[in-house]
Order: structure tokens, then sequence, then C-alpha cells
């Protein structure tokens, strides 16, 4: 009986003492993700690139809507000018967001723990 | 010399007309075709062993499948999982068409604005959809920035709807314009190599052969990239910021 209890001990310690090697050997690998990756060479390139349509599109889209607005108004240079500056506004907060120069928010999705304290604007609940 | 920007005219194979509406097959449309044709072909074949231990082939399949779905994991988190046939197809549809305009007398269908501009705004209304039917009205308090002062809210939620709606512009300017350079660049100094006789012409050329080199590394990356952001798009829908 108490062999039994004893190989039984050993076996489970085989499998733990297995699943930490596992771990081990897995370890250096599963830190290797995409995204810790080292950037690719002539990342400067891909950079620019990225920047400059975030930039762009911005312009675009606010000069796009500023000139609809003022078609459909016969206010013809008003609203383009206006939402001229607000895309370029617009593109800007893209370049800073998809830089990682600021977050969306500084509150996590899995944590909303500053959601009701010192954010008056989330906390004020729209209609639903 | 040969006119670099060639390679991107749009020549009709068969005529169609459809009512008045030109449907014309061309090898625009040929090389959509094609690109459906190769995914469909590369993951059916490659997995119809169904091994225990894959092949070359099935692992190539099985790599892009975890590729994506680790990728969703990561960003978007479990709820992310229903969105994978989408996230997956878009991904492959993507690569294939880059990596298909490499080869040669290949067409670059990603080179046209328009073909990055319909993948952008499905992606665009889709993600829209999922994030109203998830939160219903909720969803527009996405446009109003926290930890702002009231003051200027009026200048922060029009700056924040027209960043949102300028993802679909810079999501299909972003591919298109790496296609398109790549290809220009490539072509021109292409063009170089004749012309520099038999001495010249070899710094262009290799030149070349490293740009083949690089323009893959940007075909894979443009899809990955285009594909990251899907999931980026998804997450703010489905979590609000």
């Amino acid at each position: 009986m108490p062999k039994k209890i004893n190989e039984n001990n050993n076996s489970e310690d085989d499998i733990d003492d297995l699943g930490r090697r596992i771990k081990a050997a897995r370890g250096p690998e599963s830190t290797d993700s995409p995204k810790n990756q080292a950037p690719p060479p002539n990342e400067g390139v891909g950079q620019a690139m990225r920047v400059g349509a975030e930039l762009l599109s911005g312009l675009i889209v606010g000069a796009g809507i500023g000139w609809f607005i003022d078609g459909w108004l016969e206010t013809r240079p008003l609203f383009m000018i206006v939402f001229f500056f607000l895309g370029a506004g617009a593109g800007i907060l893209n370049v800073y967001r998809s830089t990682g120069l600021i977050e969306r928010n500084d509150t996590n999705h899995d944590a909303n723990n500053n959601k009701n304290t010192n954010n008056p604007i989330d906390s004020k609940d729209l209609p639903e | 010399m040969a006119n670099p920007i060639e390679q991107f005219t749009i020549r009709p194979l068969v005529e169609i007309n459809l009512g008045g509406l030109d449907a014309t097959f061309t090898n625009a449309s040929a090389f959509m075709l094609l690109t459906v044709a190769t995914v469909t072909l590369f993951l059916s074949l490659s997995m119809r062993g169904r091994a225990l231990v894959p092949g070359r082939w099935q692992s190539m399949a099985e790599l892009s499948y975890e590729f994506i779905a680790g990728l969703l994991r990561d960003n978007v988190g479990t709820e992310g999982r229903r969105f994978f046939p989408f996230v997956f197809t878009l991904f492959m549809f993507i690569l294939f068409a880059n990596m298909l305009g490499l080869m040669p007398y290949g067409f670059t269908i990603t080179s046209h604005i328009i073909v990055t501009f319909v993948l952008a705004i499905v992606v665009f209304i889709g993600v829209t959809a999922v994030g109203i039917m998830r939160h219903g009205l909720k969803f527009f308090s996405y446009f109003v920035p926290s930890g702002v002062p009231a003051a200027v809210l009026p200048l922060m939620i029009p700056i924040e709807i027209i960043s949102y709606l300028s993802r679909p512009i810079s999501l299909s300017v972003r591919l298109f314009a790496n296609m398109t350079a790549g290809h220009i660049m490539m072509k021109v100094f292409a063009g170089f190599v004749i012309p520099l006789g038999i001495f010249g012409g070899w710094a262009p050329l290799g030149v070349d052969v490293l740009l083949v080199g690089f323009e893959f590394l940007v075909a894979f990356l443009q899809a990955y990239v285009f594909t990251v952001l899907t999931c980026l798009y998804l997450h703010d829908a489905i979590h609000l910021h």
C-alpha cells in the first residue's frame, strides 16, 4: 500500500517536473511574439509613411467635410477653412496616437478605476 | 526608358455591360480572383493531410492561423475570437495580393487606392456596426475624450469625430502608398539598367535585387499593419476606449 502511494507521488512529481521543464523551454520563445521583436530594418521609412498617411487623412476628411457643408449651405470658403483646421488638428491627434506619444485614455479598459472619480465626462450617462 | 507607372494600367480583358453599368472583367479583377483562388488552394491543399505532426505546407497553414489567432487574442481579447474568420480572410487576401503583385508579370491590386479603400471602408463600417450593436447610443461617448475641461469640448468633439472618420482614409492610403511607391521605385531602378550599358548597368540591377527583398518585407508588413489596425479598431469598438 505505502509503496503504491509513493509511486503515485513519484509520477506526479515527474509530471510537475516535466511541466516545469516544458515551461522553461518555452519561456524565451513565448516572449518572442511579434510585438516584442526588434523593429525590422528600414523602420524609419515605414514610420515616415505611417505618420504621413495619418496626418494627410485627417486633413482630407476635414477639408472634405467642410467642402460638402459649403456646397450644401452655399457658404463657399467659410466651413472649408474651419474644417481644414479641425482636420489638421485631427491629423496631428492621429499622429500622436499612432506613435504612442499619448494614449487614448489614461484608464485601462479592464480596470475602470477612475471612471467615476476624476472622469466627469464619462460618468455623465448618455441616454440609452 | 520604360514608363514607371505603366505597370498600374488597368486593361479590360472581357467587356461586360450590365444594363449601362460597366462591369468589365479587367486584369485587376483577374488578379483578385487569382488571389482568392491561391489562398483557397494554399489552405485547403496544405491542410488535406491533417497530420498530427504537420509537414512543411501544413506548418505554413497552421502558422498563419496561429499568427492571426494570436494577434486577435493579444489586441482584442477573448471576444475577438468571433471575428477571426473576417480578420483571417482580410489578412490572407491582402498578403497574397501583395505577394502576387511581386511575381513577374504580376499586377498589384493593392496599388489601386479604390481597392484598398473598399477594404478599409468595409472594416470601418463593420467595426462601427459592432460598436453600436454592443453599446447602443453609449457608443457615441467614444467621441468625448475623458479628462478634458468642458470649455474645450466643443473643439475636441469635432476633432475626435474627424479623427475617427479619417481611419478608413489612413488605413487605405498607407497600404496603397507603400505598394505603389515600392513598385515605382523598383521600376525606376530597373529602367536604368539597360541605358547605363554593360558597365554601369550593374549598379541599378544590384539595387533592384535589394529592393525586391525589401518589397517582400513591405508586402508582409503592410498586410500585418492593416490587420493589426483592424484588431485595434475592433478592440476600441468592443471595449470603448
